[in-house]
């Protein structure tokens, strides 16, 4: 979905756009592990990496941005550390962050991986609080996790995946135990099971 | 010791075209240190400045000098270096073991067998009382070039450095970032062999880099520290070699690596009382 790696059958459009051509529609949220945290930057820094394109030659392009960035930082509850270093944040911080460097690209769909791996449940819960926000504002979350506890309360819909679409619907309706079976079962049993046309339990159709 | 201990030496034109070369390749390795430690990419650079050998054997053979072979080699390596790390799935340090050894090896083997006459010493430890207006002339180019790529791309490179896949996602030329930062660190690398040499390269590459990240909180300082440690490490040792008849190279080396201590025992000294504190 990203545009980063591709497609081996079938298609996907995102707004009637091949994804490479959708990428200015697409903010990312990487995993934790995909960062180098060598670099010591400033919140701010990270933030303003939403602004950046192949055209950003000039680095003192800065102050027309500030008002983009510290509205982003604030719909995050960050405001306040726009000049701390990002060493010194937590795990939930640096999603915060992270989300509101896609808010400043003003992305229409925000694709989070493994959003929740490196943060503590509380923090999670307050990314939660500021992604069911962001919703509000009319963007499109999408999520990928491995974490399926409480997942009717935090998701309108999944879509469940383990090499091909096990389910895909209402959490509550669709997330049956044949379903979360055949998601975390072995890849023997899953073949075993699948068949051209047919792809398990509820393949959503 | 007085103002004229620094102007002394400078009645001679040698030191004056010294002094700059020292000051130009300081200032730029360091810069580009800063990018390199955070990136892991030391040894990628150590493989640059070997990768030169054979590159240099050939054309000295052929009537040019070092420094005019200079740019010309660190695009080949670079290019070189990108491509067989991209297109290998050896892993990196790997791949970038196989190419510093061959070359060099392969070097020495040209050296030897075109009957080159280099000065294996000056080569490897730098030389840098005998450089000539023209190699200053060609270090004054590389500096501006590089510096101003650095500046013109900067944010980008940061972002590409920081967040490769987010920079990919955010349709940023990676390819291109990528390989303009291997050109970018080859020339400076390459441009200041006849001021370090090939083995100590590496030492104004990464010494006055891994100082100023002791010492400063965000990466945008550090930047401004190392280019300072790397322009009086330079300078001093420049001086030191002067009037102690050290060997020019190894003495600007050491003089980083004597700020490195210091850099090291200033931050255990400063977080001391952080650690004490309840």
């Amino acid at each position: 979905m990203a545009g980063i790696t591709p497609l081996s059958h079938g298609s996907l459009k995102i707004k009637g756009l091949q994804p490479h051509d959708a990428k200015s529609f697409i903010g990312y949220v990487p995993q934790n592990n995909q960062i180098n945290w060598n670099f010591a930057l400033s919140v701010k820094q990270v933030v303003e990496m939403g602004l950046i394109n192949n055209k950003t030659f000039n680095p003192f392009s800065r102050k027309k941005n500030n008002h983009l960035i510290e509205d982003s930082l604030s719909k995050v509850g960050l405001l306040n550390r726009i000049n701390e270093n990002i060493n010194n944040l937590s795990g939930g911080q640096l999603q915060r962050v992270l989300l509101a460097r896609t808010l400043t690209q003003g992305a229409d769909i925000l694709l989070l991986d493994e959003a929740f791996s490196a943060v503590d449940i509380g923090a999670e819960e307050d990314v939660m609080k500021i992604i069911n926000e962001i919703k509000q504002d009319g963007k499109t979350i999408l999520i990928a996790t491995h974490d399926i506890n409480n997942i009717e309360e935090k998701y309108d819909e999944v879509l469940c995946l383990n090499r091909h679409c096990c389910a895909f619907g209402n959490p509550s309706e669709v997330l049956t135990e044949e379903v979360i079976e055949e998601m975390y079962g072995s890849h023997n049993q899953m073949l075993r099971e699948h068949t051209p046309g047919h792809h398990g339990a509820h393949n959503g159709n | 010791m007085g103002i004229e201990t620094f102007i002394e030496p400078l009645q001679y034109d040698f030191m004056v075209r010294a002094l700059i070369t020292a000051i130009l390749s300081g200032v730029m390795l360091s810069v580009l240190g800063s990018f390199t430690i955070n990136k892991n990419m030391g040894f990628m650079a150590d493989a640059m400045a070997h990768a030169t050998l054979p590159i240099i054997a050939v054309g000295v053979f052929f009537g040019f000098s070092i420094s005019e072979l200079g740019a010309p080699a660190a695009v080949i390596i670079a290019l070189l270096l990108g491509f067989i790390i991209k297109n290998t799935n050896i892993g990196e340090d790997t791949s970038i073991g196989i190419i510093f050894s061959s070359f060099f090896a392969l070097g020495f083997v040209l050296i030897s067998v075109l009957d080159v006459s280099i000065n294996l010493e000056d080569l490897l430890f730098g030389q840098i009382l005998a450089v000539s207006s023209v190699d200053v002339a060609v270090i004054f180019t590389l500096f501006l070039i590089v510096l101003s790529i650095l500046f013109i791309f900067f944010k980008q490179i940061l972002f590409y450095s920081f967040d490769p896949i987010g920079a990919e996602v955010r349709n940023l030329n990676v390819t291109f970032l990528n390989y303009l930062f291997l050109i970018i660190l080859s020339l400076s690398i390459v441009g200041s062999l006849q001021t370090v040499g090939i083995v100590l390269v590496l030492s104004m590459l990464l010494i006055p880099a891994g100082a100023a990240k002791l010492v400063s909180k965000t990466f945008t300082s550090s930047i401004r520290f190392s280019a300072l440690f790397g322009g009086v490490s330079s300078v001093s040792g420049l001086y030191f070699s002067y009037y102690f008849n050290l060997p020019s190279g190894p003495t600007m080396s050491l003089v980083a690596s004597g700020i490195f201590v210091l850099s090291f025992i200033f931050k255990k000294i400063k977080v001391k009382p952080k650690l004490t504190s309840p």
